[in-house]
């Protein structure tokens, strides 16, 4: 098999460092692992594997940029290179949350600072079940720590800043230290936030991911701009992945991605991580719990002297003497040097206004440390009506203690060291103007804690490492409780908070993750087999994917391969397959629309839809086509013709004076697919209006409502409650067009055992709704007076209608997707729907 | 067999490396009727079809037809073909040749060098539109009922006025910040130094 190292993305930049290549059109990959992430662990796993001869697909979020793109302009930086550019908090808008969205993650933004797992934390963690024996972690800190270069900051390279830190430490005896960082020959800009341009800093950009490309023995391709969707499996085996490519300025998605693949390793990043899974319903009842983060508050000491904190490393030295790198068990904090580029700065000074503009016109006389504590894993991750993560977080009463504690020791060090006066992140005292005001300013802290100003680059937790799979997500090699080739590897597997800057941590778990799949590779992965799916891309074999042009293509080139008797249906030859969740419908040909999202696209497949039936009457061939919202029967007669341009091509044409200016030409790719085109005008030169395609099998999510109604009767049962109880999102059913998500139901059981559901519609409309369950069906009862009725297909998939109440007054009328239905009692409406517990 | 013609060439890509299995048709290029042309047959109808045919190992093609493929019954003025090209992959059209109406003994000869011609994107436009968004990512998460607004309204309004206000790296200087050490556009000038004023080294 061919080797490739490729960069490949949406965005065509010039004069990239590595081999790139913009993707242009769908995109399936069969490879032996597919990285998630590639961050401080996924860029390793990727690394690693590929250059042991692993075939490896690495999917990035972010976009691939250089060091010579970094041009340290924060508004243009932040928006290319921040997850949310940015703006990423917790549910309350408390906290903002700093994660990189780039190739090489958060690597690329952080301050370089590096850290080994503190012995105190490796011990907790090993009597939360993680079993990594001290010698193991060691090697993989010291091959990490080697790898992406680590070294003291010297002291000529500490700046005031740092300086006055390292006094103020010394003066009152703390144990503290310069830092250990990832840069090699520093050029001390000061904008290690905004990417470095010098390329200095050792991110996974210039360490792992570059040799992994630049190799020639590594078979590797790494997709950016690709935001995974779906990770798909079946009885505890992974076996493919599922993205799209979206445009990061509109939010458009341009084209699909699936990567079948013998090992799946999920390194997305704390809180993305979880995300996925929890899209996935996978360890639903454990994802997400356990997040826990380094909230840290700022304060400032105001010097008479310029302290230019801005001319070098921001982040140099640390004060260890509260946290646990001086041994302490219980949470504690460091307190660690770190200055802002100026709009960061003004967006982290707690103040507003006049205040605001006083405080910032003394920018350059600011020494700035923040305490950064080490909290407990109080917080959660669950998901939004539309998929996106939600964060619930509140520091821990024990978080607020050491806050109080820590800011009251940093005050004290500014003070100490000469500070005029001290600017704190309290709302209540933003000013401290003596030493005095330093017991007001804990008192604020204590009575008043949500007015403390907090934020955090550290999120970890959310997919608790540990060997009990009832309360872990993975065992001690990050493999996914339950599952056999499915991985998390990266910040979110910390059962508790570091404690320390994480991203060493990371690194050396990552590492020791690779290590484990590679020494297994021959015993546990590679006789898995490979999965020929295609998710949601483009081919022959799946037309209703395609875009118009592909369609096009495909047509022109396409040739016809099957005897035009392939078109005659038999009607009531219909099946379904439940473990596909496949669909084949010989009844008639279902027709598709291109996936386009332009307006004419989307109107016509919203309201074009149309099935073509073919049968032989009186000894010859014929047809009907029939478009679903209008009472039309167009009578056509097909005949195989050679077309100039097309070769030979299926010509229906109709026979009904109100269509004759109309045809058809179609190719019948196979047994179940056609391609074709409708045009206007005389043939063999009419005008084309469209390209479309048909099929006589198709997946439930473009199920017709006739296709519904037999499954829900044919195929589906009333589900038991514990089956139930989850996550489901939803799709309403319509005969032409598969429609998007547009409901979640959440089932819980309150604390009788009793079922109720929580919906959202159309990420607007939100509720409960009381359940009944029957022996037919579940029925849920919400404020209006339809109701829904739901059947269980298989444990991922649910079909259901939500009913107007019977009438004796006609309801022939109203567009075709909100169904008539005959019933004891009169006539209703019904709006039928899907269910997947997967998104 | 002045009847005949043939359009051929050869397809590259920009390394000069032939391009097999590329789809090429060829065109007559016509004044018709637009979109009415086609209902009075092929009368009339722009764009006459002259032919297919796919690029071989070595980016040929060879596209025959006839007097008849272009010169319509009522196509008096119609004297020799316009002849131009559609190139596609398997994924869509990648190249429109311009016009041939030279032809040497009855053959239109091509050679056609497959480029990448889509502009560069611009990593530092549309920031402002990048942020909005992604932050609509913040709006989704963010729950109503936990957000204290006697905090969070004037947080968000500071924010704002921040985002406008220090945006501008000119900004940084009137505080004392010498602001970037690189242009903004630093792919430009691809021989700038890299000169940090206030850098230490021993």
């Amino acid at each position: 098999m061919e080797k490739d190292q490729m960069i490949y993305g949406l965005e065509k930049i010039r004069d990239r460092r590595e081999a790139y290549t913009l993707v242009t059109h769908d995109v399936v990959e069969n490879v032996d692992v597919c990285v998630i992430g590639s961050g401080a662990a996924g860029a390793i796993v990727a690394n690693k594997l590929a250059l042991q001869g692993k075939s490896v697909v690495l999917l990035e979020k972010g976009g691939y940029y250089d060091a010579e793109d970094m041009n340290q302009r924060e508004t243009d930086m932040i928006s290319l290179l921040w997850k949310n550019a940015g703006a990423t908090f917790t549910d309350n808008l408390r906290m903002v949350i700093a994660q990189g969205q780039c190739l090489g993650g958060s690597t690329v933004i952080n301050d370089a600072v590096c850290f080994k797992t503190p012995q105190v934390t490796r011990d907790q963690w090993r009597q939360m079940g993680v079993s990594i024996p001290d010698g193991k972690w060691d090697a993989a800190l010291d091959e990490v720590w080697k790898n992406i270069h680590v070294s003291k900051v010297k002291d000529y390279e500490l700046n005031e800043n740092n300086k006055t830190l390292q006094r103020a430490c010394l003066q009152k005896g703390y144990l503290s230290s310069s830092n250990d960082r990832n840069c090699k020959d520093c050029m001390q800009c000061g904008f290690c936030h905004l990417g470095c341009h010098y390329e200095t800093k050792q991110d996974m950009l210039v360490t792992y991911i570059r040799k992994a490309v630049r190799s020639p023995d590594s078979d590797i391709k790494i997709y950016c701009n690709c935001s995974v969707e779906k990770i798909t499996y079946s009885d505890g085996v992974a076996d493919g992945v599922e993205g799209d490519f979206v445009d990061r300025t509109t939010g458009a998605v341009k084209f699909k991605i699936r990567v079948n693949a013998k090992v799946i390793v999920v390194s997305a990043g704390a809180i993305a991580s979880s995300q996925i899974l929890l899209k996935n319903a996978i360890a639903p009842d454990r994802a997400g719990r356990g997040l826990t983060f380094h909230p840290a508050s700022f304060l400032l000491g105001r010097f008479d002297k310029p302290v230019n904190a801005y001319d070098g490393i921001p982040m140099g030295y640390t004060c260890h003497q509260f946290g646990v790198t001086n041994g302490v068990k219980d949470g504690g904090f460091l307190i660690e040097s770190i200055f802002l580029p100026i709009l960061q700065f003004s967006l982290g000074v707690p103040s507003f206004f006049e205040n605001h503009q006083l405080l910032m016109k003394d920018y350059v006389y600011y020494a700035m440390a923040g305490v950064m504590v080490r909290d407990e894993p109080v917080g959660t991750v669950s998901l939004t009506a539309d998929g996106s993560a939600k964060v619930h977080y509140d520091p821990s009463s024990r978080a607020m203690k050491d806050f109080a504690k820590g800011l009251r020791v940093l005050a004290e060090m500014w003070f100490d060291a000469g500070a005029r006066h001290v600017i704190g992140g309290h709302r209540d005292l933003f000013v401290l103007e003596s030493r005095s005001d330093i017991d007001r300013m804990v008192k604020a802290v204590e009575e008043n804690p949500d007015g403390l100003a907090i934020a955090s680059a550290h999120p970890q937790g959310g997919n608790r490492m540990g060997d009990d799979p009832s309360t872990c997500v993975v065992d001690s090699n990050c493999r996914v409780h339950g599952f056999s080739n499915l991985f998390v590897t990266d910040a979110s597997v910390f059962p508790t908070a570091v404690g320390v800057n994480p991203q060493v941590t990371v690194m050396a778990l990552a590492t020791l993750t690779a290590d484990y799949i590679n020494d297994s590779w021959k015993s546990q992965f590679a006789k898995l087999p490979l999965s020929s799916a295609e998710g949601e891309t483009c081919s022959l074999g799946q037309p209703m994917y395609c875009h118009s042009s592909r369609l096009e293509t495909m047509f022109n080139r396409q040739e016809n391969s099957m005897p035009i008797e392939t078109l005659v249906n038999k009607p009531g030859d219909w099946s379904f397959d439940k473990k596909q969740l496949m669909i084949r419908n010989n009844n008639h040909w279902k027709g598709f629309f291109t996936v386009d999202q332009d307006l004419t696209t989307m109107a016509v497949k919203y309201f074009g839809g149309f099935w073509k039936q073919f049968f032989i009457k009186d000894g010859k061939l014929a047809g009907i086509t029939h478009p679903y919202d209008a009472p039309v029967f167009a009578d056509n007669i097909p005949d195989m013709t050679s077309h100039p341009r097309y070769g030979d091509v299926v010509y229906l044409k109709y026979t009904g004076a109100e269509f004759a200016m109309f045809y058809d030409l179609l190719k019948i790719v196979d047994q179940d697919t056609i391609l074709g085109k409708a045009f206007f005008g005389v043939p063999p030169n009419g005008n084309q209006i469209l390209v479309f395609s048909m099929s006589r099998k198709y997946n439930v999510d473009f199920m017709t409502e006739t296709d519904h109604e037999k499954i829900y009767q044919e195929h589906a049962l009333a589900p038991e409650i514990d089956k139930v109880v989850g996550r489901w999102t939803g799709r309403l059913v319509s005969d032409s067009a598969q429609t998007p998500h547009v409901q979640t139901f959440t089932y819980t059981k309150d604390n009788f055992g009793k079922l109720q559901m929580q919906y959202v519609f159309g990420g607007l409309l939100a509720g409960m709704s009381r359940v009944v369950l029957t022996s037919e069906q579940l029925l849920m009862y919400d404020y209006t007076n339809w109701h829904d009725e739901v059947r269980m297909v298989t444990d991922d998939f649910m079909v259901g209608k939500w009913c107007s109440p019977p009438t004796n007054i006609p309801l022939d009328f109203g567009p075709s997707f909100l169904g008539v239905e005959t019933v004891p009692g009169g006539k209703r409406f019904c709006l039928r729907f899907t269910l997947k517990r997967r998104m | 067999m002045a009847d005949t013609y043939i359009a051929e060439g050869r397809i590259l890509d920009e390394k000069r490396k032939p391009i097999k299995n590329l789809y090429v048709e060829a065109f007559d290029d016509d004044v018709g009727l637009g979109p009415f042309s086609s209902v009075f047959g092929n009368a009339l109808s722009p764009n006459d079809y002259l032919g297919n045919a796919f690029t071989n190992k070595d980016g040929v093609f060879r596209i025959k037809f006839k007097t008849a493929s272009f010169k319509g019954k009522y196509e008096v003025f119609e004297g020799q073909p316009d002849v131009y090209l559609v190139i596609s992959d398997e994924y869509g059209v990648i190249k429109t040749t311009a016009v041939n109406n030279r032809p040497k003994n009855n053959r239109f000869e091509f050679k056609v060098t497959i480029k990448d011609e889509s502009p560069f994107f611009d990593p530092y436009a549309n920031s402002a539109q990048r942020l909005l968004t992604q932050f609509t990512a913040t709006g989704q998460s963010a729950d109503p009922a936990l957000i204290n607004p006697i905090w969070t309204g004037p947080l968000l309004i500071r924010s704002i006025t921040s985002y406008l206000h220090y945006s501008d790296p000119r900004v940084a200087q009137l505080y004392g910040n010498p602001g970037p050490q690189v242009s903004a556009r630093p792919k430009d000038s691809p021989d700038h130094e890299h000169i940090i004023p206030w850098r230490k080294t021993k």
